[in-house]
C-alpha cells in the first residue's frame, strides 16, 4: 500500500510483520516491533514493504506473549504522557507494574523462552523483568529445591544442604 | 524424559492450532542467533543449567547485592551449589570480604576482613554446647590451629598428618588443627581487680608487613582438597566447622623466628582513656558494646617503631569484641585478620578462670 500524503486523511498504521521460528507471522504495528532495539537499529534503511523479521529463536506461543508485553507497554506509555501532560492524576505506572508482575508470573520453561526472547529482541525492560523473575524464584530456596523448580541435574558432588 | 515430552506435546498443540503460515516469496530479514549459545537440544543438561552466562551473571549478581547479610545470604551459596555452570558463575560474582566486606562461602571466613570498616559478627553462646577447652590449667596461654597451612608463610606443622577424615567423624576433643597459627597470651594480673585484661596475640600465619600500605595478609581460596566437599558444614556452628580449638598439648611454638617484614603480626589491647566523668578506664567501642564486662577488649597492633606504622594505623581496632547481653556478644574485625582467627582468639575469652580476671 502506497503512503498517502493527504493529511485529511489518517494514514493507515504502518506494520511489521514477525514471523516466529515454526513459520507464523505476526503483523504488528511499527513502533510495537521498535520495542526491541534489534529490530530498531538500522529500522530506517529498510525498505517500507521490506520490514519483515524472521526471529529464528522465537517460538510462536513465545512470540505472542512478547507482543502483548510491547503492545501493552507502548499504550501504557501513551496513556502516562497523555496524563502528565493533562497534568490529571494517573496510576498508569504503578498500574503498569502491577501489569508486568502478572504477566512474568509464568512457568519456568514459559519464563525461559520470555528470558531467551527478550535478551535476542534486545527489550530492556523485558529482560529486567525476566531476570528479576528468576532471581527473585531462585530466593529462597533450597540447591535441591532450585534443581526441582528449574530441572537441572545436580553434576557436581557438592550438596550443602544434602542432610536437611 | 520429563522435558522432551513437554516438548513434543507442545508440538502436537502447536501443529493443531490454527495460524496463517503462509509464506511468501518476499526477501525477509532474519534476525539471527548470535554465536555458540543457542545449542537448542544438544545438550542432556537443563536449559536453565546452560543459561547464557551473561544472564545467569546478572541473575546471580542482583541476588548477591540484595541479601548482604547471613542468613540470607544462604540463597547465594544456594547458587553455587546448584550445578557446576551456576556454580562458575556464582563464584565469579561473589567477592573476598576484604574487596567487598561480606561473608559468603565458608571460605569467607579464613579470608582477611576489610581494611577500612569491619565486619561486624554476633557471637551467641551455647552454654550448654561449649566445646572448647583451654590450654595450661592457669587458662592463661592459648593456641590456635588451623588445619590447613596458611598460605606463603611457612608455618611448621604440629602434627604427624596433613590429611584429615570426615570431620563429622572428628571427636571435638581431638586437637583438630595441624598448623599453629597463633598464640594468646592472657597477662596474670592479680593485682588487677577490674578492668580489661592484658592480652597479646601472635598470629604468625600474618606478616606484620600486612598492615603497611600495599602490605597483603594469605587469602586462601580453597579448602584444603578433602574440606571442598564439606561444604555441607556452613550454617552449623562455626566452631564446629572451622575446628578452632585450644589444644592442652605444651605450646608449640613456631620453630621459625622471623625478622623484618615478615615478622608475626602481633596484637595487644588498645589503652583504655580514664573518663573523668565516669571515673574509670573507658574503651569508646562505638555503641557495639554495651555491657561492661572483663571479656571486652579492642585489640591493635603491637609495633616498633622501626616497622614505621603510622600513627593511625597503630590506633586502628582491628578486633573488637564484647558483650551486649547475657550469652551474646559482638565480634567486629577487620583486615588482616579473617573471621577464624578473630573467632579464635574471642573465644578465649570466653574463659573465666581466675588467673585472667
Amino acid at each position: 500500500m502506497k503512503d498517502s500524503f493527504n493529511p485529511s486523511i489518517e494514514p493507515p498504521k504502518k506494520t511489521v510483520t514477525l514471523v516466529s521460528s515454526d513459520g507464523y507471522d505476526f503483523e504488528v504495528e511499527e513502533e510495537v516491533a521498535l520495542e526491541s532495539q534489534v529490530i530498531k537499529d538500522g529500522f530506517e534503511d529498510k525498505a517500507v514493504d521490506d520490514r519483515e523479521y524472521l526471529l529464528f529463536n522465537v517460538h510462536s506461543d513465545t512470540l505472542e506473549l512478547i507482543i502483548k508485553y510491547c503492545e501493552k507497554h507502548v499504550s501504557s506509555r501513551k496513556s502516562i504522557s497523555a496524563a502528565a501532560a493533562s497534568s490529571s492524576s494517573s496510576n498508569g505506572e504503578e498500574a503498569l507494574k502491577e501489569w508486568d508482575e502478572h504477566f512474568i508470573s509464568v512457568d519456568t520453561n514459559t519464563l525461559y523462552d520470555i528470558l531467551m526472547a527478550a535478551d535476542y529482541l534486545n527489550i530492556k525492560s523485558l529482560l529486567d523483568l525476566a531476570i528479576q523473575k528468576v532471581a527473585d524464584t531462585i530466593h529462597g530456596r533450597s540447591p535441591e529445591q532450585i534443581r526441582k523448580k528449574f530441572n537441572i541435574e545436580n553434576d557436581s558432588i557438592i550438596d550443602p544442604w544434602a542432610s536437611e | 524424559d520429563l522435558e522432551m515430552s513437554l516438548k513434543n506435546i507442545f508440538r502436537e498443540f502447536r501443529e493443531k492450532k490454527d495460524g496463517n503460515g503462509n509464506k511468501h516469496g518476499r526477501s525477509r530479514s532474519e534476525i539471527t542467533p548470535v554465536g555458540p549459545r543457542f545449542r537448542n537440544g544438544s545438550v542432556q543438561q537443563s536449559r536453565w543449567a546452560n543459561l547464557p552466562p551473561e544472564l545467569l551473571l546478572d541473575v546471580i549478581k542482583r541476588l548477591e547485592a540484595s541479601q548482604t547479610c547471613w542468613p540470607a545470604r544462604r540463597h547465594v551459596v544456594a547458587c553455587a551449589s546448584v550445578c557446576k555452570s551456576w556454580r562458575d558463575i556464582t563464584k565469579e560474582v561473589v567477592k573476598t570480604p576484604e574487596e567487598c566486606g561480606r561473608l559468603t562461602f565458608p571460605i569467607s571466613l579464613k579470608q582477611p576482613g576489610p581494611r577500612d570498616s569491619p565486619i561486624h559478627c554476633f557471637i551467641r553462646r551455647e552454654r550448654g554446647t561449649n566445646t572448647y577447652r583451654l590450654s595450661n590449667f592457669l587458662g592463661t596461654k592459648f593456641t590456635v590451629y588451623d588445619n590447613q597451612p596458611p598460605y606463603e608463610v611457612d608455618v611448621p606443622s604440629s602434627s604427624r598428618t596433613h590429611r584429615r577424615i570426615h570431620s563429622k567423624q572428628v571427636s571435638p576433643r581431638v586437637p583438630a588443627g595441624n598448623y599453629n597459627i597463633g598464640t594468646i597470651g592472657y597477662e596474670l594480673n592479680v593485682l588487677r581487680a577490674r578492668g580489661p585484661r592484658r592480652m597479646q596475640c601472635t598470629m604468625y600465619s600474618i606478616p606484620i608487613s600486612s598492615i603497611l600500605e600495599g602490605g597483603t595478609a594469605p587469602t586462601p581460596t580453597l579448602f584444603p582438597q578433602s574440606l571442598e566437599e564439606q561444604f555441607c558444614l556452613l550454617p552449623t556452628p562455626i566452631s564446629k566447622d572451622q575446628h578452632v580449638d585450644f589444644s592442652s598439648k605444651k605450646l608449640s611454638e613456631p620453630l621459625l623466628p622471623v625478622r623484618g617484614a615478615n615478622e608475626p603480626l602481633i596484637l595487644k589491647n588498645k589503652a583504655p582513656r580514664w573518663h573523668e566523668q565516669l571515673q574509670c578506664w573507658c574503651l569508646n567501642f562505638r555503641g557495639r558494646v554495651t555491657v561492661a564486662s572483663v571479656k571486652n577488649f579492642q585489640l591493635v597492633a603491637a609495633v616498633e617503631p622501626s616497622h614505621n606504622v603510622s600513627q593511625e594505623e597503630q590506633e586502628k581496632v582491628i578486633l573488637q569484641f564484647g558483650k551486649i547481653g547475657k550469652d551474646i556478644f559482638t565480634m567486629d574485625y577487620c583486615y588482616p585478620l579473617s573471621a577464624f582467627q578473630a573467632f579464635a582468639i574471642c573465644l578465649s575469652s570466653f574463659d573465666t578462670k581466675p588467673a585472667c580476671e
